[in-house]
């Protein structure tokens, strides 16, 4: 089995700690996200070949205001940033997440416009997603309600990190 | 001009040296040099450590070019690779750090040890009791409060990513969160070192110890793993030491694993045996620590026991003087009131002791008491009617009479021997003394008159010296009275009582002697009040004695009462308000 560490990075509010809830297992109560800034929880997927364990760092939710805690970013192997498709704002911030972490690592990154099950509404065009989406290694549009999305998108990520030497 | 004479001959050889060159070589001379060139790598590392060795033995200046490259080279090596050089260096500081650390440990550890053994600190009390409210033994409520514990389980994790390398338990089943929870451990870490770095250099904070009331995580930083026992109980230091042991052995076996950890735990699988020896518990010392004696117990008890002993020693042996003291009670003349034992050895006792009974003190000693207890009694006179001590009266009596002794029918002395007649006259007036003896003249009838065959009566001369001194005796008596007043009081009746009986007994010696006696009963009064009130009323102070004497049964033919009005005496004072007696005896003829 293979254990990796994946971040959960996004804006505030954006659903980051509901959208993988219902698929994680964990021992530790949401209050330590606000204690310490972040939640771990694990994620096992079974691929063909191989098994493989995410360990997620769910890390508070960050804005322009608070600083990035780059420590926590420290032997992850992948990131998800989540992105809330019903505020425009979530995706700017989350860009600028995105080069904060270019700044402390080289590692993938993971989109994940969230709450798929809501009727868009942002202002961006959809050639601006879509560049928005290429530069990122993967992009999911998911739902915390529904559930869409999610399993797909952790067991792609366990695809790219298995076949990544 | 000597030294380009010296110099010429040189620059000759040089320039002839070259043409020499030119001469064999010619035009081949540029092939020669350029094959040198060629080998001149080859050339060199022939004969390179050698040519450095002749020339620092020559001249030492092979050093002096080196060192400051060295220094430098280091110097930059540790400020680009500072992660590497700590990787290197670790186990080899680790172990040094490590020896001095155990030895300064195992001194503080001695000395603590013989302190808490050595010691009746209020801590050691307070244990001591907690101990016993526990059911166990000192010693080994010291080895769970200092030493007992246990290492449950220990993870590895990798440094960087927080992921689980290998963890061990002491339950079989392994700990299903060891994975979440060595990640949220490093997250703390983490949150630790970034929340508390004071000083932003490249020392970081990092976590050591986490401690609840009975829980200890140590933790363990190395460069590239960290190791993690969660430690039930007191965790000593040795459970760090052996961490910081098994971790450098770690680092040293998988360098190569640790700085290519990809996520794949199983190439840690065998790190198993570093992380068993972490699995320390110290259950066993307790049986060590039992063995040794608790002595201190051993010698409070023992002190405890010997007090009792001796206080229960102390308490028989007052209970038994007590018993003892009780017997005074026999002695004649001795009447024990009480007696009880007060405090914890103490006897008190009263009695009531006639004066001529043996006294307390000489009985106490006698039983030897004063040294088995301490004594305290209180002592009140009294007249004892005790056979026995009328004996001993008695006895005493006659021990100032030699040559009269008595010996007893019951309660009945019957005297024998001979003496004066003188003596048997003071005799009888002692025996008379006697209280509870009703003595009788005619006891003393046995007892020979020494000398005289006939009775001591007949010697006239010494029977008027007896009659003149008891009446000398009876003429002390006074009745004194208040101002202007001639009743007599109770007092003055008993004074008259025994002056009457002594008058009585004179009677008897007169008429032995032929003589009649007479009593004159002399009134006087104080200046106070006209001359011819005070003539009255002293001669009514003398009526009323002679009445009362009267009364009393004294012939009224031998009294005669006269009133001597004022006494003028500038010394009389008070004194003159009395009646005084005066006794006559005329021939009888």
């Amino acid at each position: 089995m293979i254990q990796k560490k994946i971040c959960l990075l996004g804006a505030t509010g954006v659903g980051k700690t509901s959208l993988v809830k219902k698929y994680v297992e964990g021992i530790f109560s949401e209050k330590y996200l606000t204690s310490i800034g972040v939640k771990i929880d694990k994620k096992e997927i079974e691929l063909a070949s191989n098994k493989i364990q995410f360990m997620l760092w769910d890390i508070e939710g960050i804005d322009r205001f608070c600083g990035f805690q780059p420590k926590y970013l420290r032997g992850a192997s992948a990131y998800i940033l989540v992105a809330d498709q019903t505020r425009s704002q979530s995706l700017i911030e989350g860009h600028e997440i995105q080069q904060m972490v270019k700044d402390a690592a080289d590692i993938p990154g993971i989109l994940a416009i969230n709450k798929s099950d809501l009727e868009a509404s942002w202002h961006w065009s959809d050639n601006e997603i879509k560049q928005i989406r290429s530069s990122f290694a993967l992009s999911f549009n998911t739902s915390a309600k529904t559930g869409e999305g999610v399993e797909a998108m952790f067991t792609e990520l366990a695809k790219l990190l298995l076949e990544t030497p | 001009m000597s030294q380009s004479s010296e110099q010429t001959p040189e620059n000759t050889d040089e320039q002839q040296m070259r043409a020499l060159r030119k001469l064999i070589l010619g035009d081949s001379g540029q092939v020669v040099t350029q094959l040198l060139q060629e080998n001149a790598r080859q050339v060199v590392s022939e004969v390179f450590s050698e040519a450095l060795f002749d020339r620092e033995k020559q001249d030492g200046s092979v050093n002096k070019v080196i060192l400051p490259l060295v220094e430098k080279s280091v110097e930059r090596s540790v400020a680009n690779h500072s992660e590497q050089m700590v990787g290197y260096l670790y186990p080899i500081v680790g172990s040094l750090a490590r020896k001095s650390v155990a030895a300064f440990i195992t001194d503080i550890l001695e000395k603590t040890n013989s302190l808490i053994e050595n010691s009746l600190s209020i801590k050691s009390l307070i244990w001591r009791f907690k101990a016993k409210q526990a059911g166990i033994s000192f010693s080994q409520y010291v080895a769970a409060q200092t030493f007992l514990f246990r290492v449950e389980q220990v993870f590895l994790i990798h440094r960087e990513t927080g992921l689980l390398l290998n963890t061990l338990s002491v339950d079989l089943q392994s700990s299903a969160d060891a994975d979440l929870i060595s990640a949220m451990l490093t997250a703390i870490n983490d949150f630790v070192s970034d929340s508390f770095n004071v000083n932003n250099d490249k020392g970081e904070q990092q976590l050591d110890v986490v401690k609840t009331d009975d829980f200890t995580l140590l933790l363990k930083q190395g460069p590239k793993a960290v190791l993690v026992a969660a430690v039930s109980g007191n965790a000593p230091q040795k459970v760090a030491n052996q961490l910081q042991l098994s971790l450098e052995e770690i680092h040293r076996l998988y360098a190569k694993q640790l700085n290519h950890f990809s996520g794949d735990a199983s190439v840690f699988s065998n790190s198993e045996e570093q992380l068993r020896d972490c699995l320390i518990a110290e259950l066993k010392t307790e049986h060590n620590k039992t063995k040794k004696r608790p002595w201190m117990a051993l010698i409070v008890f023992f002190s405890l026991s010997i007090a009792l002993c001796y206080a229960a020693f102390l308490r028989w042996q007052a209970n038994d003087a007590l018993a003892t003291v009780s017997l005074i009670d026999e002695q004649p003349g001795i009447v024990l009131t009480s007696a009880q034992l007060v405090g914890f050895s103490t006897i008190q006792f009263s009695v009531l002791r006639d004066p001529q009974a043996i006294t307390i003190t000489t009985w106490l000693g006698e039983q030897q008491l004063t040294n088995k207890a301490k004594i305290n009694y209180k002592e009140r006179a009294y007249v004892s009617v005790d056979p026995d001590i009328i004996k001993f009266k008695v006895q005493t009596i006659l021990s100032l009479f030699p040559g009269v002794e008595v010996e007893w029918q019951g309660s009945m002395p019957i005297f024998s021997g001979e003496f004066s007649n003188l003596n048997k006259l003071r005799l009888q007036a002692e025996l008379n003394k006697v209280t509870g003896l009703d003595f009788k003249t005619s006891w003393l009838d046995p007892i020979k008159i020494a000398g005289v065959d006939n009775n001591a009566a007949d010697d006239p001369a010494i029977i008027r010296a007896i009659l003149d001194l008891n009446i000398a005796k009876l003429e002390r008596h006074t009745i004194k009275f208040e101002p202007g007043a001639s009743t007599l009081t109770e007092h003055d009746i008993n004074t008259l009582i025994v002056l009457k009986e002594e008058f009585n007994q004179l009677l008897p010696l007169a008429e032995q002697q032929e003589l009649s006696l007479g009593l004159i009963i002399m009134g006087a009064s104080d200046s106070t009040g006209s001359s011819s009130f005070n003539k009255a009323l002293s001669q009514k102070r003398a009526d009323a004695v002679k009445h009362q004497l009267e009364e009393l049964g004294i012939d009224k033919n031998r009294l005669n009462a006269i009133g001597l009005g004022v006494i003028e005496l500038k010394t009389s004072g008070d004194g003159a308000r009395k009646v005084l007696f005066n006794v006559v005896y005329f021939d009888a003829s």
